[in-house]
């Protein structure tokens, strides 16, 4: 079906009070679109409303320190407001969080892990490229996490940057930033606490580092990510809980 | 403060010479960050939005040049 078939007028507008006035109009519309096409090589985009906002976490997550230029970052100054509006706005029904991050504050982090976790409305998380570090708690904050099989995580231990006092409290301290981040993996996700910590702390996996990397699969065998997939499955997968979460509204209460 | 990343801190946390300005302004509703170019004008950078169809506007599509031109509002 051509373009022109589609805007041809249904057959209830004949008896219309101007029915001049249209067919102009159309030919118009039609006139400007292929205008667009031919001098910018820009389609016209139909105003449709989709019910499934998408989240993306990229580069950095940026949190109580504005980082040098360099950086690709997501602000959680931008994100949390977001969360917020999605969590708001009616129209939305579900929400799609796409990472490839390679980790970044640890507060910032925590912060939009508990926002997508404290939602009302379905989550589904998609990690591609790399969901490192910081990024791991905020994929399993979601209700359902999928990974491309080429993707990988990273998990390690944290650690402190800048001028830090040698004194035993600082090891407590960060002793305890740990259990924030292994807590809310093992929450939230069917890893155990003793594998996450296996992981975590495993030598020669990395080059200059203590971890381990997770490829695709190895992401789910270790019960980190729910399933191996990519953009179709985890839309279909979002579509599937709206569904379920309206079939739970629709009974009645007994 | 603690920073959970792969990165290295000399990669992050080294300051370049030659910063871009980069300013958030919305654009007919929708959040961007738009740098700084040469001959007052501003290139789209990124769009900050959770609505996809945002991303598909060509009015707002990353790279794009704008320009911002005073107007004189009377009351």
């Amino acid at each position: 079906m051509s373009s022109l078939d589609m805007d041809s007028p249904p057959p209830e507008n004949n008896g219309n009070k101007q029915p001049m006035e249209k067919p102009k109009e159309r030919r118009k519309q039609v006139g400007k679109k292929l205008e667009t096409i031919r001098e910018l090589g820009q389609t016209e985009i139909p105003d449709m409303k989709g019910n499934i906002h998408c989240l993306t976490i990229v580069g950095q997550v940026e949190g109580h320190l504005i980082m040098p230029p360099q950086n690709k970052t997501t602000k959680y100054e931008h994100v949390i407001p977001q969360l917020v509006a999605v969590e708001q706005n009616p129209d939305i029904e579900g929400m799609l969080v796409i990472l490839n991050t390679v980790g970044g504050d640890v507060e910032g982090g925590l912060a939009i892990a508990e926002m997508i976790v404290s939602m009302s409305k379905p989550t589904v998380s998609l990690v591609l490229g790399g969901g490192h570090s910081i990024g791991v708690p905020i994929t399993v904050a979601a209700n359902y996490s999928f990974i491309a099989e080429t993707a990988t995580m990273t998990v390690h231990p944290i650690r402190l940057t800048g001028l830090v006092i040698g004194v035993p409290q600082t090891y407590e301290y960060l002793d305890k930033m740990q259990d924030r981040v292994v807590r809310f993996v093992t929450q939230h996700s069917r890893i155990t606490d003793i594998k996450f910590r296996e992981l975590m702390f495993r030598t020669g996996d990395l080059a200059r580092d203590i971890g381990t990397v997770l490829v695709g699969r190895d992401a789910v065998e270790c019960g980190l990510i729910d399933e191996v997939g990519g953009l179709a499955p985890a839309v279909q997968k979002i579509k599937e809980l709206i569904e379920l979460k309206q079939e739970a509204k629709e009974t009645p209460v007994q | 403060m603690i920073h959970y990343t792969l990165m290295d801190p000399q990669l992050i946390w080294a300051s370049e010479d030659d910063i871009p300005v980069i300013i958030e302004k919305t654009i007919k509703g929708v959040q961007v960050l738009l740098r700084e170019e040469e001959g007052e004008t501003w290139s789209i950078q990124r769009v900050i939005s959770t609505n996809p169809n945002d991303y598909l506007r060509s009015e707002l599509q990353p790279g794009l040049r704008i320009k911002f031109i005073p107007v004189i509002l009377k009351n």
